[in-house]
C-alpha cells in the first residue's frame, strides 16, 4: 500500500512540474483532486478495506497527499500568473535598452537665449529694463549723442536712411536718451534689442545684430564704479576665472572712453592659432565709457549734479565666443540644422 | 595707420618685442590689428580712433610713446636755405570759413628724377607707389607729420591761385576720373579753371612730372566738415581726406611748407624761392579749467600730485596752476582735448586704465524691473518651443513685390540706402521674411519646417514711422517621421496651425474667435481672421517668388493681442454625471462646420453642455460630395441625474434641426 501512495506522491509531483497553462491546471484538478474521480479520492475508498489498525494512519497519509496535491496546484497556479503577467509586460518592455521616444519639441534662437543671460546679470544688479523703437530719429541715433553731422565717427557705422531724418538706429544708445529725459537719477537700465548697419553680410559682418545697452547715471558715479559693474559682469558671463582688461579708445558719447577686453575663455592665449582670440589671449567684448556732458543735457540731466557711464555689447559676438560659432550669418539663416543645436 | 617700426625708431628709442609694443599701442589705445613683415622692419597696421588725427603720423605716434614711456622726443632738422629772389604769386581765399589758412611755397630749377631707394622702400611699406623725387616727398611729409601737403607744376597754373567753392565745373584728378564740383565742393583754381579739390585730390594737368620745372607747394589748413562733405558727395577718400576731415594741426602748414621745401630743394637740386606766401590766420585759444579734485573724482583714485603737470606737459599741454583751479592750453595738434572730462580721459590713459580701482556703485533703490512685454515674450517662447517650434530671426528687409502681398497697415517705409537694391522696404509682415527661411531650409534638403519669431513690422502713416511687434507662425513639410518615436508622421497641416493658436489663446486666458476673410498673403477661403491676427494657407503666387513648392500655413499675430488675458474663473465639479452620445451626420460637402455650430448652440438645449467633432469622414460607402461628421454631444446639468428620455429628447431636437436646417441624414451604422 505504502508503494502505491509513494508511486502517487511522485505521479502528482511530476505532473505538477508539467503544468503549462490553464487546461493543465484544470486537468491536473480533475485527475488528482477530483472528488468523485480524482485518484486521491479514489484512495478513500480503498479505506474500508483495509485491516481496521491500518485504516487510521493510511486516511492520514491520504490527506497528506491531498494537502500535496492542493500545495502543489496552487504553487502552478501562481507560476501560471506569473507567467503571463511577464508574458505581458515583456511585450511591452522587450529590451529595457532600447532608446526613448523622442518628444516633440521647438527650440529658441541662441540670441535670445544670450541676451536673456545678459539681462539677467544686470536685473539681478538692480538695473531696468528700457526697450527703444529700431526706426529712430536722426537726432537720438546721432545729435543727441554727440555725434553731429559729418562726423567721421558716422562712418564707423554705416547707416540705413529711411528719410535724412529718420532711420535704423546703429546702436542701442539712443536708448540712452529717450531713459534719462523719462526717468530721475538715479538711473540704472539695460537696453537690449535689434540694430543695423549697412554691412555686407560676411562671417563677421551681418546687415542686423542684436545689442545690450547699460546706463547708470547718479551723484558721484565715477571711472572705478563703470571698472568694477563691468568686471563683475563679465565674471558673471564668462566665468570667475575670466581676467578683464580696459584699454582706452574713442566714443563720441562717452569720455573716457573705453574697450573692454577678457581673457579668452576658449584656449587662455595658449593656442597661438585660436579661432576665438587669433592667439592673442583676449578679446573685445565691450565699449564703454563715463556719458560725455553733452550727453548727459541731451537727456535734460545736469552734468554739474550727476555723472554716469555707458556701455554696449553686441549679444551676437557673445554668443559666438560663448559657442565657437563659425560665422554670423548663421543667425539669420535659421536653418533647422542650425537651430536644433541650441535648444 | 601702418606704422614702420624703424621709421619710428627716426623719433623716439626704445627697444621693445613685438609683444610688449603690441601691449604699449593697445593701453595707449591704439589696438594693433595686423603686423607685416618686411626683412629687417615690421610694420604695425594701428586702429586710430576717429578722435586722434594727430596720431596717423611716425611722428604722432613718436610723440605718444614719448609721453607713455617718459622718453626724449627727437626732433628732425631739416635745414632751408632760401634764394636772393621772392616768392610771389597772385593767391586768394575766397572763402574764409572752409579754408582758413593757406601757405605756398615757390621752388625754381627743380630736376624731378627718380626718387631715392630709402624712400621708394618707405613709401612701399605705407602702400604707396613711387611717382617721381617731387611727389614722393609730398607723400613722405604726410606719413612722417601727419600733415597733407599739394604740390603743383607752376607752369600749368595760369595767373594764380584761387581757393574758392565750385561751379559745376569738372576736373581730370589724378586718378584720372573725370569729377564735378559744385557749390559744396572748396576747389583750388587758377584764374582759368580748377587745379584741385581741396584737401581731398589735385587736378592731373597741372601735376608734378619729370618735366616739371617750377614747384609750387600747397601747405594749408581746411574745414573737416566741408573736406569730409565733398569727400562723400563725390565718394572718394584718399590719405589726404582722411586726415583733413578728422582735423590737421591748424598750427603746422608753415613748419610744413618749409621741411616740404628743404627736401624737395636737398634732392631735386631745387631753388626755394624767398618767403612763404601766406593767406588767412588761425590762432585758436582753447583753455580748460578743471581741478585736481574733479580728475580724481571722476576716477574714483587719487594720483600723485607731479603726475598731473608731467605728463600732461609731456602731451604737449600747457598747464598752470591758480589755487585749486589748472589752467591747461591745449597743444594745436590735439583737438580732441576741449572739456575737462578729455583731460580725465588723459589722465587715466596716460597712468594705464588697469590701475584704477574697480568697484561696485551702491545703489540706493535697487529695482531690477522689467517690462511686461519682455517677461511676455519668453513665455511665448518657453510654450512655443515646447510644441515643435523652432524660434527664427529674420533680416527686416522685402522686395516691393512682395509687400504687395503683406497687407499690412499705411504704406511701407522704404530705405534711401538700401544693401540690395532689389529689397528696399522694411517688413511689414514677419511672414514675408520668414519665408526666406522656410526657402533655405527646403532647398537644403529638409522636408519641413516649422518657425516662429517674435520681430517688429514697420509702416509709415501721415509721414510718421510706426512699428509694432508681431508673433508669427509657420509651417510646412513633414516635421517629424515615422518611426520608434512615432507611428505617424507629424505634418503641418491648417489644422495644426489653428490649434497651436487655439492652444495660444487658451493658455494665455485671452478669447478667440475665427472668421472666414480675405487677405493678400493667404489663399482666397483659406484665410482666417480672429481680432487683428491671420493664418491661412499662403498664396501659391507669393510661395512662388520664394521658389517654395509645398504647401505652407502661416499665422500672425500682434504681440499685445494675447496680453491681458483673463485668469479662468473656477468651475463647481460635477455632482451628477454626464451623458456622452456620439452621432454621425451627412452633410453636403459645401456645408461650412461653423454654420452647423453656430446653429447647434443657437438652440439654446439647457442640458447640452458642449459638443465637438470626432471625425470627418469621406470616401468609400459616401456619394462624392457628401461628406460624414461625427459629433459627440455631452448633456449634464447640475440639479440632477440625467434621464435616458431627455438625453434623447435633446438629440432628437438637434438631429432634426440639422437635417432641416442642411439636408443632413442620421448615419444609423455608427
Amino acid at each position: 500500500m505504502g508503494n502505491e501512495l509513494e508511486s502517487l506522491k511522485e505521479k502528482i509531483e511530476r505532473e505538477a512540474q508539467g503544468i503549462k497553462n490553464q487546461a493543465d491546471l484544470l486537468k491536473f484538478k480533475e485527475k488528482f483532486l477530483s472528488r468523485k474521480k480524482g485518484e486521491i479520492s479514489l484512495l478513500f475508498k480503498k479505506i474500508p478495506s483495509l485491516d481496521p489498525e491500518m485504516r487510521s494512519s493510511f486516511g492520514m497519509e491520504i490527506n497528506r497527499l491531498k494537502k500535496i496535491g492542493e500545495k502543489l496546484l496552487n504553487e502552478a497556479e501562481e507560476r501560471i500568473k506569473g507567467e503571463k503577467r511577464s508574458s505581458i509586460i515583456s511585450e511591452r518592455i522587450p529590451d529595457p535598452t532600447l532608446p526613448g521616444k523622442k518628444k516633440i519639441h521647438g527650440s529658441i534662437h541662441p540670441i535670445a537665449r544670450t541676451s536673456y543671460e545678459i539681462e539677467e546679470i544686470f536685473l539681478r544688479m538692480g538695473y531696468d529694463i528700457e526697450e527703444g523703437p529700431d526706426v529712430e530719429t536722426e537726432f537720438f541715433n546721432f545729435e543727441a549723442l554727440n555725434i553731429p553731422k559729418y562726423h567721421p565717427a558716422r562712418e564707423q557705422q554705416d547707416t540705413f536712411y529711411i528719410r535724412e531724418d529718420l532711420l535704423l538706429r546703429t546702436h542701442t544708445s539712443p536708448v540712452q536718451i529717450r531713459a534719462m529725459r523719462k526717468r530721475k537719477p538715479p538711473i540704472r537700465v539695460i537696453a537690449p534689442g535689434r540694430v543695423f548697419r549697412r554691412d555686407e553680410p560676411d562671417p563677421t559682418h551681418t546687415p542686423m545684430f542684436y545689442q545690450v545697452e547699460g546706463l547708470v547715471v547718479d551723484k558721484g558715479i565715477n571711472f572705478s564704479h563703470l571698472k568694477g559693474t563691468l568686471e563683475i559682469f563679465s565674471k558673471s558671463l564668462f566665468g570667475k576665472l575670466t581676467k578683464v582688461r580696459f584699454r582706452p579708445s574713442y566714443f563720441p558719447f562717452t569720455e573716457p572712453s573705453a574697450e573692454v577686453d577678457i581673457s579668452c575663455p576658449i584656449c587662455g592665449g595658449k593656442n597661438p592659432n585660436c579661432r576665438i582670440c587669433g592667439g592673442t589671449g583676449w578679446i573685445e567684448i565691450l565699449g564703454a565709457g563715463m556719458v560725455h556732458p553733452k550727453v548727459l543735457m541731451a537727456g535734460g540731466i545736469d552734468p554739474e549734479i550727476y555723472s554716469g557711464f555707458a556701455f554696449g555689447l553686441g549679444v551676437d559676438r557673445t554668443f559666438l565666443i560663448k559657442s565657437q560659432l563659425l560665422d554670423i550669418r548663421y543667425y539669420y539663416e535659421n536653418r533647422v540644422e542650425f537651430l536644433e543645436q541650441f535648444r | 595707420m601702418k606704422v614702420s617700426i624703424n621709421w619710428l625708431k627716426e623719433y623716439v628709442d626704445f627697444d621693445l618685442g613685438e609683444k610688449p609694443l603690441e601691449e604699449l599701442f593697445s593701453e595707449m589705445g591704439f589696438p594693433v590689428e595686423e603686423i607685416i613683415e618686411f626683412g629687417d622692419d615690421q610694420v604695425f597696421d594701428l586702429e586710430i580712433t576717429p578722435n586722434r588725427p594727430d596720431c596717423l603720423s611716425h611722428y604722432g605716434i613718436a610723440r605718444e610713446m614719448a609721453a607713455f614711456l617718459d622718453l626724449n622726443l627727437k626732433e628732425p632738422e631739416f635745414p632751408l636755405k632760401e634764394e636772393n629772389k621772392d616768392a610771389e604769386f597772385d593767391v586768394k581765399i575766397e572763402d574764409q570759413e572752409l579754408c582758413p589758412k593757406y601757405v605756398a611755397r615757390i621752388l625754381e630749377d627743380v630736376e624731378v628724377k627718380d626718387s631715392p631707394e630709402w624712400l621708394k622702400n618707405k613709401l612701399k611699406k605705407m602702400g604707396v607707389q613711387s611717382k617721381n623725387s617731387v611727389v614722393d616727398f609730398s607723400n613722405y611729409i604726410l606719413f612722417a607729420f601727419g600733415h597733407p601737403t599739394h604740390v603743383f607744376d607752376m607752369d600749368k597754373l595760369q595767373g594764380g591761385l584761387r581757393i574758392r567753392k565750385g561751379k559745376g565745373e569738372k576736373i581730370l584728378c589724378l586718378d584720372e576720373e573725370l569729377r564735378e564740383v559744385t557749390q559744396d565742393d572748396l576747389i583750388i583754381a587758377d584764374l582759368r579753371a580748377p587745379v584741385a579739390i581741396a584737401g581731398i585730390i589735385g587736378g592731373e594737368e597741372s601735376s608734378v612730372t619729370f618735366s616739371t620745372r617750377k614747384v609750387l607747394i600747397e601747405s594749408a589748413y581746411f574745414n573737416p566738415q566741408s573736406i569730409r562733405k565733398t569727400s562723400k558727395r563725390l565718394g572718394i577718400s584718399t590719405e589726404a581726406s582722411y586726415r583733413f576731415e578728422r582735423g590737421a594741426d591748424p598750427e603746422v602748414p608753415e613748419r610744413i611748407a618749409d621741411v616740404l621745401a628743404s627736401l624737395i630743394s636737398k634732392y631735386s637740386g631745387a631753388k626755394v624761392l624767398r618767403g612763404r606766401i601766406m593767406k588767412g590766420e588761425l590762432k585758436e585759444k582753447r583753455e580748460i579749467s578743471t581741478s585736481r579734485e574733479f580728475i580724481e573724482k571722476s576716477l574714483g583714485a587719487n594720483l600723485e600730485q607731479e603726475f598731473f603737470k608731467n605728463k600732461l606737459s609731456k602731451i604737449g599741454c600747457k598747464v598752470e596752476k591758480e589755487g585749486k583751479i589748472l589752467r591747461i592750453k591745449p597743444p594745436s595738434w590735439r583737438r580732441d582735448l576741449e572739456i575737462p572730462e578729455d583731460i580725465v580721459e588723459e589722465i587715466a590713459r596716460l597712468k594705464g586704465y588697469g590701475v584704477f580701482p574697480s568697484i561696485l556703485p551702491s545703489i540706493a533703490q535697487p529695482q531690477g524691473l522689467t517690462t511686461p512685454i519682455r517677461d511676455f515674450r519668453w513665455s511665448l517662447r518657453n510654450l512655443l518651443s515646447s510644441l515643435w517650434y523652432m524660434e527664427a530671426m529674420t533680416y527686416v528687409f522685402v522686395s516691393d513685390e512682395k509687400d504687395k502681398f503683406s497687407g499690412g497697415e499705411g504704406n511701407p517705409l522704404r530705405l534711401m540706402n538700401p544693401l540690395n537694391k532689389k529689397e528696399p522696404l522694411l517688413r511689414r509682415s514677419l511672414i514675408l521674411t520668414l519665408l526666406d527661411s522656410v526657402s533655405l531650409n527646403l532647398r537644403m534638403g529638409n522636408k519641413g519646417a516649422a518657425l516662429f519669431e517674435l520681430g517688429k513690422v514697420y509702416w509709415e502713416e501721415n509721414g510718421e514711422s510706426r512699428e509694432e511687434e508681431k508673433l508669427a507662425l509657420i509651417e510646412t513639410g513633414i516635421l517629424l517621421d515615422k518611426g520608434w518615436s512615432r507611428e505617424e508622421p507629424l505634418l503641418a497641416s491648417f489644422y495644426s496651425l489653428k490649434g497651436t493658436i487655439e492652444w495660444l489663446y487658451s493658455y494665455f486666458g485671452v478669447s478667440l474667435k475665427f472668421r472666414e476673410g480675405l487677405h493678400p498673403l493667404f489663399e482666397d477661403g483659406y484665410a482666417l481672421n480672429f481680432g487683428n491676427g491671420w493664418m491661412g494657407l499662403v498664396k501659391r503666387e507669393l510661395l512662388d517668388i520664394y521658389r517654395i513648392d509645398e504647401e505652407v500655413f502661416a499665422a500672425e499675430i500682434p504681440i499685445k493681442a494675447l496680453l491681458n488675458g483673463k485668469v479662468a474663473s473656477f468651475r463647481d465639479f460635477l455632482k451628477f454625471p454626464s451623458v456622452k452620445r456620439d452621432v454621425s451626420l451627412l452633410f453636403s460637402l459645401s456645408t461650412k462646420y461653423s454654420e452647423i455650430e453656430r446653429k447647434i448652440s443657437s438652440l439654446g438645449i439647457p442640458i447640452l453642455h458642449s459638443f465637438f467633432l470626432v471625425d470627418l469622414y469621406r470616401g468609400k460607402g459616401i456619394a462624392h460630395n457628401k461628406k460624414s461628421l461625427t459629433f459627440s454631444f455631452v448633456f449634464r446639468t447640475e440639479e440632477k441625474t440625467l434621464k435616458s428620455e431627455e438625453v434623447e429628447k435633446a438629440l432628437e431636437d438637434i438631429v432634426r434641426t440639422l437635417e432641416r436646417e442642411f439636408g443632413a441624414i442620421r448615419r444609423r451604422n455608427d
